[in-house]
């Protein structure tokens, strides 16, 4: 039996071509679609499962009055595990600025280093391949490196007990190498120094206020979260913290199995985010859905034609179950044959996929969840899109056939439900694309206001601090080097950001405003191209300037409600000065976030306190792709001139700024992509309906214009309907899409406006893809000779 | 072997009901050979139809050998159907994805008779109609004639014990015709009960009782 309802149905798929044809392919692409999106879901989903202790290691967090925040002092790790018994273990880490490597005459940037207790190895699944904890990561030289790196400096040499040069000015004993840290850890860097070492080298303040450190903890299960998360604030009370003591900040304790999907804030390691897990799961399954449609939709609709056969089974001796076990089995066909097109569309798209999500996914068929996944999809698609087809076609009674009429089958409710649906669905993704779109072209735009001009920026490594004035003279000798500047870090990070401001009429209310503190030299304004809104910019003619000069930016000057600041005091930690301007807002960080209050002030020592910072170089307007070559070359030649080690590096400063939307555009190129792809399934399955009716309307069409009607008039006929059917599409989606976007639009801090225009470019251009789609079919049935059309019944 | 107990059959949309059967009560024996006539839309297929058990009736009481028809559940109609009664319709109405060999055997696929079995049913069938040679060919590749002919042996297949033909002749040649009517005549011979529906009075005359219809009523006329 099951042999001939296999072999019937393959029959029947292969005598009627178009449309299996139609069916299986718009099967195949949604099934692809589904699998390409579901492993990057589950590669997001896996981040830090890795790890054998994933269940008890926790993140303290300091509560704020505002957003919460990851840092917290370096005592703070030590203590709570010696002072608490549901603390395991603790780890400390702090991210190492950017240092110079170099072995033998290899040199490199080195951005990724972490300082860490050894404990960290204990707590985190991170293992040694060569050397050990014991060994190897002891002393304040020592560092761990990861295969990778040993690789790029080392070769094939033994790394262990190998010296690091950094900066030229002292080594690093290479002490262990781990395995590479895997893709999907929240925790990546390329190599690890022990704790002491920031006891030799003062990279950052260690005591009980400064909140530097990140503090991992690994508790004894089960735990009493609150009660831990108390004991933690008390201890930091204890110990005279003075932002948990005086300012009421508090601890709490993030799960690790939280830390990549719901970052803490805006300025969190922001990597995951459970937001577009969910975002793309339902792009998923929209995409799945609108091939279940389209495979009902056809089915149903070759239901017409299959009345005759089901109808002559009947009078030869099927009952219904014969009738939908033969029917099922056709669409378990078309599924099973689908699903392998499916895996093979995601095997081929996969490197390219991989590229968009800089992701390596890989298809492992043998893997029981990937198996489970597939057989769901397979019967998901098969059965339940065949369900109704099945049934509604197995209902006929057999004397249909007789009286060679479908009544009740020719405008079948459902059918035109679906097809309304799948149009609604496709305006709904077009205008989700567009406002997406919008959102990010205004993130551009807004972002950063000189897009004429052409601002370069480069470290300040080596000599180039020391010499700054050197440098800053050599460079403004080129003709097309308008400004030079430093600042103390890169304008797209929070750098000290505190509460130890004061201003000239602060109340108590505003002691929790936090201030970003920003040093920068002379002419940062101008090289950055932001205009002074009040006052006068830092200037060397006042020699008062360095050290007590403040310059506000509007939204410090909005939040601590000052009037008329300039002339006004102004003091960070001790230092007093009086406010000599206000400069308008940048937006250089993300617009996510809001805008930031910010106070300059100048360096007095730039090259201390500049060590983390950079130059940024301005280019006058409208130089050709050459004469930025040349002026890059020329800026090289004067980094030569003062650098011996430090490779030379520059970055557009846009660039800097559009990378920090990265992960979100490559997401939102990847919406886009999935949209197309959902929109291109339900045009094939208009194309395969638009056939299927063009043909079943033969006669109608020879008969109309055997009574005269004209081309055109036949192709409004079969129009029309479509066109009403889009109409109603349109009405659903738009409201639909309005709350979506808006949604999302609210991620933004500045949004940019959803437009009507957008809503009805979407439905306009539904209607031209189902007209150009339907057309064809149209245009083919009203050219046909009409006695051929009769001769037909 | 088949009582019609005031059969009635009519088709109600929201106002009116269309009567298409009145009052039919008829009594078929086993072995008659049974011509149904009248004008086109008197309710003929119809009734043809009910007999064969694909359309219900809307009052009355049909009753198969004893089974009492229209108190059965689908399934044990099915069945019946199944086991006793073949179907020749006008338009052939052979299963067009299907070579003949395969529509000969999907009557005997429903009644679960075993692949062995059905093989030499399948092959006597083709032997005795002399289309060997069409085994493997679509209903479309066959000329109307031959295409009856595989509909009469599909009927035959199961060893009906009733065959209800519905203008079996009608898109034939009348050479055709009378070959076909020739050999349900000799089926009828054979012992199998036979009910035609022609408009052809020269065809009217194989059978040995003639039942008119008009407008749903029915009068009998002698033989
Ligand atoms: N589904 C239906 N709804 C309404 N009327 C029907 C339906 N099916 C058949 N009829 C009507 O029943 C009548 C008898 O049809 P039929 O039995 O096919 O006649 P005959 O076979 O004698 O030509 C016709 O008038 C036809 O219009
Ligand atoms: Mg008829």
């Amino acid at each position: 039996m099951l042999k001939n309802y296999l072999k019937f149905s393959l029959r029947h798929i292969r005598r009627n071509k178009i449309y299996s044809s139609i069916n299986i392919i718009g099967l195949a692409i949604g099934i692809a679609g589904f699998f390409l999106i579901m492993l990057w879901v589950q590669d997001e989903l896996s981040f830090d499962k890795f790890h054998e202790n994933r269940d008890s290691i926790y993140r303290v967090v300091c509560e704020t009055k505002g957003e919460p925040f990851f840092g917290s002092p370096a005592p703070l790790a030590p203590t709570i595990a010696n002072e608490l018994p549901e603390v395991l273990r603790s780890t400390r880490l702090y991210r190492v600025p950017r240092f110079v490597f170099g072995y033998e005459e290899k040199s490199f940037y080195e951005d990724n280093g972490i300082v860490v207790d050894p404990a960290f190895f204990h707590m985190f699944s991170f293992p040694f391949i060569k050397g050990s904890l014991e060994t190897g990561f002891t002393n304040p030289d020592h560092i761990v490196i990861t295969e990778s790196m040993a690789q790029k400096y080392f070769g094939a040499d033994d790394p262990i007990n190998k010296k690091i040069n950094v900066e030229g000015e002292g080594f690093l004993v290479v002490g262990g190498v781990l395995k590479d840290i895997p893709a999907n850890s929240h925790l990546q860097f390329d190599y690890a120094l022990p704790y002491v070492f920031l006891q030799d080298v003062r990279l950052c303040g260690l005591e009980w206020g400064d909140f530097n450190f990140k503090t991992y903890v690994q508790l004894n299960l089960p735990l009493n979260q609150e009660d831990v998360q108390k004991k933690i604030t008390q201890i930091a009370i204890d110990n005279d913290c003075p932002q948990i003591k005086y300012d009421g900040f508090s601890f709490s304790l993030q799960s690790l199995k939280d830390m990549y999907l719901h970052p803490i804030s805006a300025y969190d390691i922001q990597l995951g985010d459970m937001k577009y897990i969910y975002i793309f799961s339902i792009v998923a399954l929209l995409l799945l859905g609108v091939a279940c449609i389209n495979f009902i939709n056809l089915s149903t609709a070759r239901a017409i034609v299959r009345v005759k056969e089901v109808s002559i089974r009947k009078t030869v001796g099927a009952d219904r179950r014969h009738i939908i076990a033969q029917l099922w089995s056709e669409f378990f066909v078309f599924a099973l044959s689908a699903s392998v097109i499916a895996l093979a569309i995601v095997q081929v798209a996969m490197p390219y996929f991989n590229q968009l999500t800089e992701k390596q996914l890989a298809l492992h068929f043998m893997q029981p969840h990937m198996l489970i996944l597939m057989i769901s999809a397979i019967c998901c698609c098969g059965l339940v899109a065949g369900l109704y087809p099945a049934i509604s076609i197995s209902v006929f009674q057999p004397v249909r056939l007789m009286q060679r009429q479908t009544m009740g089958l020719n405008s079948p409710f459902l059918r035109r439900l679906l097809v309304v649906s799948q149009f609604a669905l496709s305006i709904l993704l077009i205008v989700c694309t567009l406002v997406v779109a919008q959102q990010m072209r205004y993130i551009h735009d807004k972002s950063w206001t000189l897009r004429d001009d052409v601002v370069l920026h480069m470290p300040i490594k080596e000599n180039i601090g020391i010499k700054f004035d050197v440098v800053k003279n050599e460079l403004l000798l080129h003709p097309n080097i308008v400004a030079v500047s430093a600042k103390d870090a890169l304008p797209t990070m929070l750098n000290n950001n505190t509460t130890g401001v004061w201003w000239t009429g602060k109340t108590d209310a505003q002691n929790s405003l936090h201030i970003e503190t920003i040093r920068v030299s002379h002419d940062y304004f101008t090289t950055m191209g932001l205009a002074l809104t009040e006052g006068r910019a830092f200037s060397q003619d006042f020699s008062d300037d360095e050290g007590v000069a403040y310059i506000l930016n509007e939204e410090a000057v909005r939040q601590t409600g000052l009037s008329d600041p300039v002339g006004k005091s102004f003091a960070l930690y001790r230092r007093q000065g009086p406010i000599i301007g206000v400069v308008q807002d940048s937006y250089f960080h993300t617009l996510k976030q809001p805008k930031r209050p910010q106070a300059f002030y100048l360096f007095t020592n730039l090259p201390r306190e500049g060590f983390f910072g950079s130059v940024f170089i301005r280019i006058s307007k409208t130089q050709s792709h050459a004469d930025v070559q040349a002026v890059i070359s020329h800026i090289e030649s004067v980094w030569r001139g003062v650098n011996q080690i430090a490779p030379f590096e520059y970055h557009f400063l846009d660039q800097t700024i559009q990378k920090q939307y990265q992960d979100e555009q490559r997401l939102m190129f990847l919406f886009g992509i999935f949209s197309a792809v959902a929109i291109l399934i339900s045009c094939l399955g208009l194309f395969g309906l638009a056939t299927f009716m063009a043909e079943r309307r033969t006669k109608e069409i020879g008969i109309r214009k055997a009574l005269g009607s004209t081309v055109p008039g036949v192709i409004m006929l079969l129009t029309r309907s479509f066109a009403t059917w889009v109409l109603i599409a349109n009405i659903i989606a738009w409201p639909l899409a309005w709350f979506i976007m808006n949604k999302w639009l609210q991620n933004f801090v500045y949004r940019t406006e959803m437009t009507w225009w957008m809503f009805v470019l979407a439905g306009g251009m539904a209607f031209v893809i189902a007209l150009l789609t339907i057309s064809w079919q149209a245009i083919r049935a009203a050219t046909a000779n009409p006695v051929e059309a009769l001769r037909y019944e | 072997m088949i009582k019609l107990i005031d059969i009635e059959k009519y088709y109600a949309n929201k106002f009116v009901k269309t009567f298409v059967l009145r009052n039919i009560s008829l009594d078929i024996q086993e072995g008659e050979f049974l011509t149904i006539m009248g004008p086109s839309g008197a309710g003929k297929s119809t009734l043809l139809h009910i007999v064969g058990m694909l359309d219900d009736m809307s009052s009355g009481e049909y009753y198969f050998y004893d089974e009492p028809v229209h108190q059965l559940k689908e399934k044990d109609r099915t069945r019946l159907h199944q086991q006793n009664i073949g179907f020749v319709f006008q338009q052939y109405h052979l299963i067009d994805d299907l070579t003949v060999y395969e529509n000969l055997e999907t009557p005997l696929i429903y009644k679960k008779v075993k692949g062995s079995e059905r093989k030499s049913m399948v092959a006597d069938m083709l032997d005795r109609f002399s289309i060997v040679a069409k085994k493997d060919l679509f209903p479309n590749q066959l000329s109307g004639g031959q295409q009856q002919l595989v509909a009469i042996a599909r009927a035959l297949i199961i060893n009906p014990k009733l065959i209800l033909a519905d203008e079996p002749t009608g898109n034939l040649n009348s050479k055709q015709g009378f070959e076909i009517m020739d050999m349900l005549k000799e089926l009828n011979d054979q012992g199998v009960t036979i009910v035609q529906v022609t408009h052809d009075e020269k065809k009217a005359e194989y059978g040995n009782r003639i039942v008119n219809l008009l407008d749903g009523w029915m009068e009998e006329s002698g033989t």
